[in-house]
């Protein structure tokens, strides 16, 4: 009908299914993200890591490039699931850490901020349907920079290496996309949480930051006082650490600095940490504020 | 195209992108059986008698009781929600929209029960908010578009609607514009634009007048007038200003303190007080009646030397002096008399 045509009529016509919605929600809420150059700059960037492993892993086993480049193979350490772990997951922790720190505040605090949530919720979109949807977008975007970078990594080595590598080293596949998704998850709804009580999105993007920062140093001065492992309940990175650790099933001594807790308290740290989020944010996304 | 409606059910014409390109629109996407059946019912439900509001003694409590104990069958086209501030309306709004859980009673819009059919029945709402209400960074026709394919229109057909309904409440230039820029009856233009782009078969409105100037509210008023002509929507109104439920609704409900104080039916009130003649007259009383009576008009003696006439067609006023003159009755004052909304609001807000 063309846009010249102005008397109203109401629409009979076909609708979408409900699971749509929510990918409604996702697909602006990821077009809003790439508004930011800064952001796709950024984006752009943590693919670059996962090609220089591919390039080291390539020099790993060209013997005559490792000749002429003069490095004694003695001392070459073995690719295996402590070298992805050091040099895959543990930076692309810290890139999933900046990048859910600039987006994560940006997905819900506006809505709240501008009184957005009453046009959501009076049509068929759920408060999880909402909350899933803006989490679809982390999630996409985390597993790109992430586990699905990894795995032709692995893919990779597993070629290079022969003698049934790959078949041998599986769990790192389950390794990096678990602890990736852990990380993402928790890490986001933390994110959600925060940005939805502050509403601000500098304070939020602060105040998430000043959350996992202090819960570290928290966690240090309880062990420092303390000792034992108790410590590390309370710090994030400690957990994800455990967490790696245990999937990755890496035991070498250059992990030796990471700490140490049953993996089961570090599950039940992140289980806890995005429970206690979601329940902040159920509190806080509803359709009106009640004045009392 | 030729035709003056805007609808989404023809699908052949053009409509501008977001970035300002165009496309063909293409054939409606399939609608689930079950969807589908469930629109046949509500269109049904739609034509038929069945109320659009009824609630049956619907009890909000926050740390108060806010409505009580609510009872109230509405079958009007335009039904407005008028009480003084604090009288319950919004709540009862956000209570029809499942946002409040009801602490007892029960509620049903169109004929769908509120506590089994929330879901099914935000499918059928349009909402405009009495507050400021948009998302940041977003182009109105992009903000539009976003929230007609949230109400579960195809992507193609949310961006054609966009279009559409910018232009039908007349902000078609400024649709590309930022909506944080728009002033505040751009805004309230806007609210109202994404409450109807996917054609709703109930619209809420929460003070949709709030901060207008006298041309916008004038436009406003009329907007909300064509969509309830259009009988494709019915409209609940919640506002406290009387003119605006006058000049749109058809049914009343007064709130006052959480519960109803009075039930009006604006159009039956207009059919039996009539515009009416308050005729004040000295002289021979029962025979200037009795001569009105012949001429056909409905006659009542409200108090002394004081005559309540209805006049009927193809009566003027110097039948009335030529009967006077006839009787030697004297007519000391002619006035034309109605009962307005707001000797009913009054009369409402005095009762206890």
């Amino acid at each position: 009908m063309a846009i010249f045509q102005k008397a109203y009529q109401g629409y009979s016509g076909p609708l979408t299914k409900p699971l749509d919605r929510t990918f409604v929600i996702f697909r602006y809420a990821l077009a809003d993200v790439f508004q930011s150059r800064l952001f796709s700059a950024f984006f752009a960037v943590c693919f670059l890591l996962p090609v220089i492993l591919m390039c080291v892993i390539y020099v790993f086993y060209n013997l005559d490039l490792l000749v002429q480049m003069e490095v004694d193979i003695e001392e070459l350490t073995e690719i295996d699931g402590g070298f992805f772990l050091l040099a895959m997951q543990y930076p692309q922790n810290f890139m999933l850490f900046v990048m859910i720190m600039v987006i994560g505040p940006v997905m819900i605090s506006p809505d709240i901020r501008n009184n957005a949530m009453p046009l959501f919720l009076s049509r068929p979109v759920s408060k999880a349907s909402y909350i899933f949807g803006k989490l679809l977008v982390l999630l996409f975007l985390g597993s790109l920079i992430s586990w699905v970078p990894a795995l032709p990594l692995f893919f990779w080595q597993g070629y290079l290496a022969g003698d049934g590598w790959l078949w041998d080293n599986l769990q790192l596949i389950v390794a990096s996309v678990a602890t990736s998704l852990i990380w993402i998850v928790s890490l986001s709804l933390l994110s959600f949480a925060v940005s939805a009580w502050v509403e601000w999105k500098a304070v939020a993007r602060l105040a998430f930051f000043g959350i996992l920062f202090f819960s570290s140093v928290f966690g240090g001065v309880v062990i420092e006082i303390f000792g034992g492992w108790g410590g590390h309940m309370i710090n994030v990175y400690a957990g994800i650490e455990v967490i790696m650790r245990e999937l990755y099933q890496a035991d070498s001594n250059m992990l030796d600095w990471m700490a140490d807790m049953q993996p089961g308290y570090a599950f039940l740290q992140f289980s806890l940490l995005s429970a206690i989020s979601l329940f902040v944010l159920t509190r806080r996304i509803r359709a009106f504020q009640v004045v009392s | 195209m030729t035709a003056d409606t805007i609808s989404s059910d023809s699908l052949s014409a053009e409509a501008s992108s977001e970035d300002g390109k165009t496309h063909h629109s293409q054939a409606p996407i399939d609608a689930p059986g079950s969807q589908a059946a469930d629109n046949k019912a509500t269109q049904e439900s739609f034509n038929k008698s069945v109320p659009v509001l009824e609630l049956d003694r619907l009890s909000v409590t926050f740390d108060r009781p806010i409505l009580d104990n609510l009872t109230a069958q509405m079958h009007g086209n335009c039904i407005g929600l008028l009480g003084p501030n604090g009288a319950g309306k919004t709540t009862l709004l956000n209570t029809l929209l499942g946002f409040n859980r009801k602490t007892t009673g029960r509620a049903s819009i169109l004929g769908h029960d509120l506590s089994k059919d929330k879901h099914f029945v935000r499918g059928l709402v349009g909402y405009m908010p009495e507050r400021d209400s948009f998302i940041a960074g977003m182009s109105g026709v992009r903000f539009v578009r976003l929230m007609a394919e949230l109400s579960g229109l195809s992507s193609k057909v949310a961006l054609e609607r966009a279009h559409e309904v910018f232009f039908y409440v007349g902000l078609g230039e400024a649709r590309y514009r930022n909506v944080e820029s728009f002033s505040l009856g751009m805004k309230q233009l806007v609210k109202l634009a994404q409450a109807i782009v996917h054609g709703p078969r109930i619209l809420f409105l929460d003070e949709p007048t709030n901060g207008l100037d006298p041309p916008a509210r004038a436009r406003m008023l009329q907007l909300i007038r064509e969509i309830r002509d259009s009988g494709d929507t019915k409209i609940i109104i919640a506002s406290h200003l009387l003119q605006d439920i006058e000049a749109c609704c058809d049914e009343v409900l007064v709130l006052k303190g959480g519960k109803v104080a009075k039930y009006c039916n604006l159009e039956e009130e207009r059919r039996s007080n009539r515009q009416f003649l308050l005729i004040q007259i000295r002289g021979n009383e029962e025979g200037f009646v009795a001569g009105l009576r012949k001429l056909g008009c409905d006659v009542a003696l409200p108090n002394r030397r004081r005559i309540k006439a209805i006049i009927p067609q193809g009566v003027e006023i110097q039948h009335l002096y030529a009967l006077a003159e006839s009787l030697s009755v004297q007519i000391r004052n002619l006035d034309y008399k109605r009962d307005s909304l707001e000797d009913i609001f009054l009369r409402a807000m005095d009762e206890d």
